[in-house]
């Protein structure tokens, strides 16, 4: 399940701890520490784990090689994260329209569009500008606080590229893993995944992956980028030999201790990466590597970026959040304005006001 | 003797009626109460529920984002009940007319959409509606309006609703029509040949001695027509999500967010229990319209 499900699932007691006997480790700790530090975050409780990794990932920027060619944009460093500002100056080469006006291509899309309304996908896009801003959260202490400057920031970057700029319209044709290869949209935010089910319907398509885009380049302390995960879980309600099985199962299709080739199934066949060290220093990784250079970059995300959990997203408070995004970017509603909004909705939603 | 054959027969009538009547008990009544119950709870998936009597109808009460799924559920409604007791009407006249060829084919093809599935068919219908690029854009510049052919069908606030509405028309009106053409060849046809004879023409037969004839059978479309859309959730689901900026975030998705992903029991319980008697009032309200006799 979605990592958003976590907190309440194991305020419950539904989830069993993970038996880390079971996957190899002689304890819980020697497990949490086979994975880069900070991933498994959202599954640990009292020092246990009660998930592990259906697929982990975190963000980088996608763009189409012919696009940029076409408008004759340099391709991007692969390595050095660019500005927004920068994304949005060569979105404004990369959105066209026919003689008629009507758009053909866009510049830049956010994850979230007309007929994809992803509670995850606003939550993500949002947080990593938020955070990059400078604020981690829409609560600070528990209260509403979201007409500081950091968040009416990020609903202005919103507001810009949909409004000033021009390089997004979240009505454009929606197909996510057809209209980057097929050159309707020249750049966007996606995980590992977006390769393997861009490539088999698209398999010329020439494109480029470079790291999370970040509010200035020259301010280390803007470098923040979102984690999110989908995980295995044992249900606690079970009996006790039906959860032992299920661990061994686990441990059998995602790997013991040491193991790696199960991590390289998962991310050969469906894209999905499992943050184990192991797996990054495995013969399958680096020969993954060599077929899949851009795999680098999610690699390299661990030690550019601060890299965090969305905090609301399939919560009432995310759902204000897609109220808020939508007034920007469908009726452009002013950022300061939308904050005031959005503060209010948070007030009454947290019983503050 | 006539005592013992009328229990045998309703003994008999019990048990055919009995599988209906249990699935009935399952499935609609037992969760009814179900809810009725668990509305009066602070019930959040997961954590033991409290009884908190009428506080989640007080808080309804208050709730702007209920408010506003009310509204936009009565609006997605109206248009389209109105498009689709109009269209019914109109084709349930076209296919009854005895002089049109092919009528079965016809009657199939406005049979269709009936039986295919929303899930399927939203998909198809999110493709007709995409701007510029869609199958509707594509008619329009073929017509000549290519100006209108940028129009955000799903992605704008105000043409959302009437999006899902003709999706919804598209889908249902062809059921209704079958409902219209069956009231339509039950009119006797003496009564419109002595209207014929006196010299009323086709219009004023349809309007002046069907349309009063078939006043139960309109009442009837309008009533489970508003009870069918009302309680839609696959359309929306489909083409918006709920959205563009909370357009047709509608009673049913208002529930559905509630409940499974905000996990508030008690209060989507509450909610759908407003739901259930605002339906139930349409449709008592629209019943006392309804005359049984055709000869009245």
């Amino acid at each position: 399940m979605g990592d958003w499900h976590y907190k309440v699932f194991m305020d419950n007691k539904f989830l069993a701890p993970l038996d880390p006997t079971i996957f190899g480790y002689a304890s819980a700790r020697d497990m949490i520490d086979a994975y880069v530090p900070g991933t498994t975050s959202i599954f640990e409780r009292d020092g246990k784990l009660y998930g592990l990794f259906s697929e982990y990932n975190t963000l980088a920027l996608f763009y189409n090689l012919d696009m940029f060619n076409a408008a004759g944009v340099a391709p991007l460093s692969a390595d050095t994260p660019v500005s927004w500002r920068m994304i949005a100056d060569m979105a404004k080469k990369l959105t066209k329209r026919d003689s008629a006006g009507k758009l053909t291509q866009i510049g830049y899309r956010f994850g979230f569009f007309a007929n994809f309304r992803s509670p995850q996908w606003y939550a993500q896009d949002f947080y990593a500008l938020m955070r990059q801003y400078g604020q981690p959260d829409l609560t600070v202490d528990g209260k509403p606080a979201v007409t500081t400057k950091p968040v009416t920031d990020a609903f202005k970057l919103m507001y810009d590229f949909t409004w000033s700029d021009k390089v997004y319209d979240p009505s454009f044709p929606a197909n996510w893993f057809a209209d980057l290869p097929q050159g309707r949209v020249a750049m966007l935010l996606a995980g590992t995944w977006f390769v393997p089910a861009m490539i088999p319907h698209n398999p010329n398509v020439h494109f480029g992956v470079a790291p999370h885009p970040v509010v200035d380049p020259g301010n280390r302390s803007t470098y923040h980028n979102v984690e999110w995960s989908w995980g295995w879980s044992i249900n606690a309600n079970k009996p006790q030999a039906a959860q032992r099985l299920a661990q061994q199962f686990l441990a059998a299709i995602l790997g013991k201790k040491g193991e790696t080739d199960q991590a390289v199934w998962w991310f050969k066949t469906v894209g999905y990466t499992h943050p184990k060290k192991a797996f990054y220093q495995s013969t399958g990784y680096q020969q993954e590597l060599v077929k899949n250079p851009w795999l680098r970059t999610w690699e390299n995300a661990f030690t550019t970026y601060k890299i965090d959990y969305v905090t609301h997203n399939f919560d009432e408070v995310g759902q204000a959040l897609i109220r808020a995004i939508d007034r920007v970017v469908y009726d452009q509603t002013q950022p300061a304005d939308t904050a005031r909004l959005l503060q209010a909705e948070l007030q009454r939603l947290l019983g503050t006001k | 003797m006539g005592r013992v054959r009328l229990a045998y027969q309703t003994k008999f009538g019990l048990l055919f009626i009995s599988p209906a009547a249990l699935y009935f008990a399952a499935f609609w009544i037992f969760p009814v109460a179900l809810a009725a119950v668990t509305s009066l709870t602070d019930w959040r998936i997961g954590s033991p529920p409290h009884f908190v009597g009428l506080l989640n109808y007080v808080n309804l009460a208050t709730d702007p984002q209920f408010h506003h799924a009310m509204l936009a559920s009565l609006t997605i409604t109206g248009l389209a009940l109105v498009c689709i007791v109009g269209l019914a009407l109109g084709l349930a006249v076209a296919l009854h007319d005895p002089s049109l060829r092919l009528s079965s084919l016809f009657k199939l093809a406005v049979f269709i959409p009936v039986v295919t599935d929303w899930v399927a068919t939203g998909l198809v219908w999110q493709l007709i509606f995409l701007p510029n690029q869609g199958v509707l854009a594509g008619l329009l510049d073929g017509l000549g309006l290519a100006r209108w052919s940028a129009l955000r069908w799903t992605a704008s606030r105000q043409l959302a609703p009437l999006a899902v509405a003709i999706f919804i028309v598209w889908k249902m009106t062809g059921f209704y029509a079958m409902v219209y053409l069956a009231g339509l060849k039950s009119v006797p046809r003496e009564i419109q040949e002595a209207a014929r004879v006196d010299g009323a023409s086709p219009a004023q037969t349809l309007w002046r001695i069907s349309m009063p004839l078939l006043r139960p059978i309109t009442v009837f479309v309008v009533v489970s027509g508003f009870v069918g859309v009302i309680g839609l959730f696959e359309p929306i689901f489909m083409l918006t999500g709920g959205g563009p900026a909370d357009a047709t975030r509608a009673l049913p998705i208002f529930l559905y967010e509630n409940f499974f992903q905000f996990q508030r029991a008690g209060y989507a319980s509450a909610a759908g229990m407003l739901f259930l008697l605002m339906s139930l009032g349409f449709a008592l309200v629209a019943a006392r319209q309804l005359q049984y006799s055709f000869y009245d």
